[in-house]
């Protein structure tokens, strides 16, 4: 489960101290975020450094922020969206689901086969996703979020959240039966 | 099994952890005997999210940055010198000295004696580095001059450099370091060629003329093998092992911690056997398998950017000139400080590595609005 910070933690601490608590909680989810969205890393960890930067120097009151984390991920969301504007040049897409390997015994070889066709599969699904879809997607479904908090970091209705989801997931499932006629065919 | 693994909300499911009260849960209980959901579970169960993070340096590093640029602390030009450092002690660490020679020994015709005399030589990666390419064969060391090494084995267990033989009738296995800022290209009885990178040490334990095809590895080698398809060439790395009948790769794995170890594709076929997690995976070409913390991942990748320096040359694609920087000093074995000015930029194409750094650096401040000036033996970069 991720972590999460909540305002009860920050109270009582400097403004030093809260950033830095925000920093250790959120980066490791932040940079997960943005390189799963397609950015490069180099410019991941621009945008990172850039959104902290804006609330050090803004000196913008943490408590005046309603949700500390959508507010993050939505300034990191902002920056890479922004950032793609200026690039023409395509960006290609990290792989979001990689197969993970437990020792296991010669007949369940078969078994590894499947699952990293199954795995690079999924990363090329989820490369054909329109951004909001896949962004969407990966908030509700990696990072566990609730529609509102989705909702808040695309800068989109809670309704319109739902539907990026449910469009996103309906394409899966439309793939994922073509590469039921692949294991058949094999 | 299909009907289940063809379903996302299942997939997801067991992606998201297998969370209990979802109805996969609850059927896992009251079907334990339906096998084909055993074996769908068992094959999405080795699925997971990549969460790529960055290391703590990094992130440190980072917050630093921030905390300067917000005027909280001073700025300090970020050094390459902690990791040259780091790398220095451990090659000190693991200076063995003098190299045991192996001489009592004919014909290598299988894999028992392979493994035999591999046990009585030194771990290739503890030989230390020397500051020329030199090849150790039979307890002999022989430097050879010169920074692109062309050396040549004969069934007659010749090593030929330059047309001159430097050792003849040696016996396998014997041993090529090639240190920083120097390569290698090494073709073996079979005509089987392997192009060395920097900082590489390959231990060819037999000739390759007969019997076993095998040769080890700590670094990053291209191998062109000639195709034979009653004795596979076997390549051992670090926690890899290829093994082909013929076929060109491009192979990096070094005993470093927590390095990436990565086989990529150029033609044909390879099969990549992980001893250590008991699995093996067969590669398509221009496909590549990143090994990492007993974790891999497969990919199709651009071939051209991990071997392009076989022609003394790195392909760069909108890579930060802070990557291409690490990469040049990396190379040239040299120290290198930039101001934060720097890292803001980037740049794609190809670079050539001169021999001298000097026509290298030129070439680069040519293009990208940086200068830099030498303070003493470190090398300071600013952007303009």
């Amino acid at each position: 489960m991720a972590k999460k910070i909540t305002h009860l933690q920050l109270e009582g601490k400097s403004a030093n101290e809260c950033f830095e608590l925000l920093y250790n909680t959120y980066i490791d989810q932040l940079y997960a975020f943005g390189v799963g969205m397609g950015a490069n890393h180099t410019f991941v960890k621009d945008a990172i450094h850039d959104v902290f930067l804006a609330m050090l120097t803004k000196k913008r009151d943490l408590s005046q922020i309603r949700d500390i984390e959508s507010y993050l991920f939505r300034a990191l969301n902002n920056r890479i969206v922004d950032g793609w504007r200026g690039h023409t040049q395509s960006v290609g897409m990290e792989a979001l689901v990689q197969v993970s390997v437990e020792p296991s015994q010669a007949e369940r070889m078969d078994e590894a086969y499947i699952a990293t066709q199954m795995a690079s599969h999924l990363n090329l699904v989820m490369q054909q996703l329109t951004y909001s879809q896949r962004s969407a997607v990966y908030l509700r479904i990696v990072s566990d979020m609730k529609y509102s908090q989705i909702a808040a970091i695309l800068n989109c209705t809670e309704h319109a959240a739902r539907k990026f989801v449910s469009k996103g997931l309906a394409n899966l499932r439309k793939h994922q039966s073509e590469l039921g006629k692949w294991i058949k065919s094999n | 099994m299909i009907k289940y693994l063809t379903n996302i909300d299942f997939v997801l499911w067991s992606l998201k952890g297998q969370p209990a009260g979802s109805k996969w849960s609850s059927y896992a209980e009251k079907h334990p005997g339906d096998a084909q959901f055993q074996r769908a579970l068992s094959v999405v169960k080795r699925l997971s999210f990549c969460r790529p993070s960055l290391s703590e340096q990094e992130k440190q590093q980072l917050f630093n940055a921030i905390l300067a640029d917000g005027g909280l602390a001073k700025a300090r030009p970020r050094s390459l010198w902690p990791t040259v450092r780091r790398v220095a002690v451990t090659l000190a660490a693991c200076l063995v000295v003098g190299v045991a020679g192996v001489a009592l020994f004919n014909g290598l015709n299988n894999q028992e004696d392979v493994q035999a005399v591999q046990s009585a030589l030194p771990q290739l990666s503890s030989i230390a580095m020397p500051e020329s390419i030199t090849i150790l064969s039979d307890g002999q060391q022989q430097s050879l001059m010169t920074i692109l090494a062309r050396v040549e084995c004969n069934e007659q267990g010749d090593i030929v450099v330059a047309g001159q033989r430097v050792a003849s009738a040696c016996s396998s296995p014997f041993d090529i370091l090639v240190p920083a800022s120097h390569r290698a290209v090494v073709t073996l009885a079979d005509n089987t060629k392997i192009w060395l990178n920097e900082n590489t040490r390959l231990r060819v334990n037999s000739q390759c003329g007969s019997g076993a095809r095998s040769v080890e590895i700590d670094g990053e080698g291209y191998f062109d093998v000639t195709h034979n398809p009653d004795s596979p060439f076997r390549v051992l790395g670090q926690d890899l092992v290829a093994v082909v009948k013929g076929t060109s790769f491009d192979i990096r794995s070094t005993s470093a911690p927590d390095a990436t170890q990565y086989v990529v594709l150029v033609e044909g076929q390879v099969d990549v056997d992980m001893p250590a997690i008991g699995e093996s995976v067969s590669l398509a070409p221009s496909q590549i398998l990143n090994y990492n913390n007993d974790c891999y991942m497969t990919t199709k990748t651009d071939v051209s950017s991990y071997t392009s320096w076989r022609e003394g040359s790195i392909a760069i694609s909108s890579d930060s000139i802070v990557d291409v920087i690490t990469k040049i000093a990396d190379y040239y074995a040299i120290e290198v400080e930039y101001d934060a000015g720097v890292s803001q930029l980037s740049c794609s194409g190809r670079l050539v590595l001169f021999d001298d750094v000097k026509q290298t650096l030129d070439v680069l401040t040519n293009i990208i609005p940086i200068s830099y000036k030498w303070r003493g033996k470190k090398l300071y970069i600013e952007s303009n």
